[in-house]
């Protein structure tokens, strides 16, 4: 498709690929030390698809195994959240957004938790990590993630 | 997983017909397997969208049939008008068999850091993802799904929604790892449009390279960029490299209405393809022709983000600029811009299109130079963007980078325009 081929000097043809297969060796040097930096294991398929995009753990990361883990307790339509109670009530929308795309027959609802509306409330939590401390909600389950509780009736 | 990838991978069979163009008939098979690639996304998109406009749920059964019948037209098509032996090239040197090698590692490294998950997009479990799985369970693009989660971006373009639901339709269950895998397969289509294009092994190496390092730090994986990027490729590549008036039409119509399907920023990236076409090819006929099918296509969308009260991301336009923010906004961006190696991926290209023929390089220089304006632009229209510019930026600017990176191949190469 190309009309004709290079046009410079020999010399700077040479030049030309000297400075493109540095930096492709510096671009890929770069690439396996970020891989590095962002730790292992480096052979094993991944739990998550999140497994390994920061050095640190995210609780987001959590959501997604308690997501899964607890997909098999609810019956379609229930209400579910999923937070992080440590971070209440200012809770991070990544979290229950996170379940939004695993509990697909259930109803994921952001948290309202702290509205005193009992009607605001979902039938379960799913809490990353930490504990819940809710006088509506009762624990059902504990995973290495973290915890799942109902509303009390 | 399979039936989910299989989708991806049936998207260059859906859309073989445009290996009947005379254009596509010309180039290489992995031009060509990627020039279809493209068309086949935008056809899928397309006729999912036209399927929820008629009220037909997809499914399996549904979406199929019409599907089969346009890949059985491009196979008929592809018959009646088959490849053409490319022009004789001269026997690749050792050096261009280095940077095929050098490439297709590239390539190998990305699809690692998908695979390990070291590249996955914070917006696939957030919004993308279970935007598509709505739609899929919703039967359709449904404006109640979106009323009950506005937080999935509801008035974006619809495109890589409706592939992911695609893969999702033809595995019924929503594949998050073959949602991973679409990104290095539209990669790889997206290295083999440049080869293509360019007929150049180190400008592919390059471009390679560079997209490999700066995906790393914009975690591109199962967000719409890697399908922008293929759609944006084509367009910047046709302007700069078709040699054939009608084929080059044909190509940026393409590309440009697939990139503003895709993405928000694809429009602007339209605007940027026009004002190219009218400033440095001086042909308002053409602009007008590639501007059609891409304002058809947002049109419609539009109508149903207005018709269903769903403006969210495009009702920015209405908000205020703050030109007092312009030093905060270039020091952010120039800082993101850094990619962590000192400005090494935008300082490598541009140097050598200064040490080439500038001239040769004018369209898609000028593309990088529009994007780059599009992007401060958007981001003026936040009082304190730091950390709007800081999320989204470093997947935003590729964009400029991708041109600069065909115009580091153009200024080496003679090009028809």
């Amino acid at each position: 498709l190309t009309s004709s081929g290079p046009t410079s000097s020999a010399r700077s043809d040479l030049a030309r690929r000297l400075i493109v297969f540095a930096a492709a060796l510096v671009f890929l040097a770069a690439t396996v030390q970020r891989f590095r930096w962002l730790g292992g294991p480096y052979f094993t398929r991944p739990f998550t698809i999140n497994d390994h995009v920061w050095p640190t753990h995210f609780l987001s990361t959590d959501a997604l195994i308690l997501s899964q883990r607890a997909a098999s307790i609810f019956a379609p339509g229930d209400e579910v959240t999923v937070v992080a109670p440590e971070l209440a009530p200012k809770y991070d929308q990544t979290h229950w957004l996170t379940a939004l795309g695993v509990l697909t027959e259930q109803r994921v609802v952001a948290p309202k938790l702290h509205t005193g509306n009992t009607e605001d409330l979902p039938d379960y939590v799913i809490a990353v990590r930490t504990p819940l401390d809710h006088p509506s909600f009762r624990l059902l389950m504990t995973f290495p993630e973290g915890y799942l509780y109902g509303r009390t009736p | 997983m399979v039936y989910a990838l299989a989708a991806f991978l049936l998207l260059p069979v859906i859309g073989i017909g445009i290996c009947a163009a005379g254009f596509v008939r010309r180039m290489p098979w992995y031009g060509r397997l990627a020039m279809a690639t493209a068309a086949g996304a935008l056809i899928v998109g397309v006729v999912m969208a036209l399927m929820s406009l008629a009220g037909l749920d997809w499914s399996r059964t549904s979406l199929l049939p019409p599907l089969a019948l346009i890949t059985i037209a491009g196979v008929a098509a592809v018959r009646r008008f088959p490849p053409l032996a490319p022009p004789p090239a001269p026997a690749r040197t050792p050096w261009e068999w280095a940077a095929v090698g050098g490439s297709i590692a590239c390539w190998l490294v990305t699809l690692y850091g998908t695979v390990t998950a070291r590249e996955t997009c914070g917006d696939l479990p957030l919004t993308w993802g279970p935007k598509a799985i709505k739609f899929f369970r919703a039967g359709g693009i449904d404006a109640g799904v979106l009323h009950a989660y506005p937080q999935l971006t509801v008035d974006y373009p619809p495109l890589h929604t409706l592939l992911l639901a695609w893969s999702n339709a033809l595995s019924h269950d929503f594949s998050w790892w073959a949602a991973l895998l679409s990104s290095p397969l539209f990669f790889a289509a997206t290295l083999a449009l440049i080869r293509a294009w360019t007929g150049d092994d180190l400008t592919t190496l390059l471009a390679a390279a560079t997209l490999t390092w700066t995906y790393t730090l914009a975690y591109p994986a199962g967000c719409a960029e890697p399908v922008l990027f293929l759609f944006e490729a084509l367009a910047i590549l046709a302007l700069t490299f078709g040699d054939d008036a009608r084929g080059q039409t044909i190509a940026v119509t393409l590309g440009a209405a697939g990139a503003a399907w895709t993405k928000l920023e694809g429009s602007t990236f339209v605007i940027a393809v026009l004002i190219v076409i009218l400033v440095a090819q001086r042909s308002l006929r053409r602009a007008v022709v590639v501007a059609i099918p891409a304002a058809v296509l947002m049109a419609g969308w539009m109508a149903f983000v207005f018709a269903n009260d769903l403006l969210y991301m495009y009702g920015g336009a209405r908000l205020p600029i703050y030109p007092a923010v312009l030093p905060v906004v270039l020091e952010t961006l120039v800082k993101v811009a850094r990619f962590d190696l000192l400005w090494l991926p935008w300082i490598v290209p541009l140097a050598l299109i200064v040490a080439g023929n500038v001239r040769r390089a004018a369209a898609p220089l000028l593309v990088s130079l529009l994007t780059t304006a599009a992007a401060v632009y958007f981001y003026l229209h936040y009082y304190d963007p730091v950390w709007w510019i800081e999320s989204s930026s470093p997947r935003v600017i590729l964009t400029p980078l991708l041109a600069l990176l065909i115009g580091a191949g153009a200024a080496w190469r003679k090009p028809a325009v």
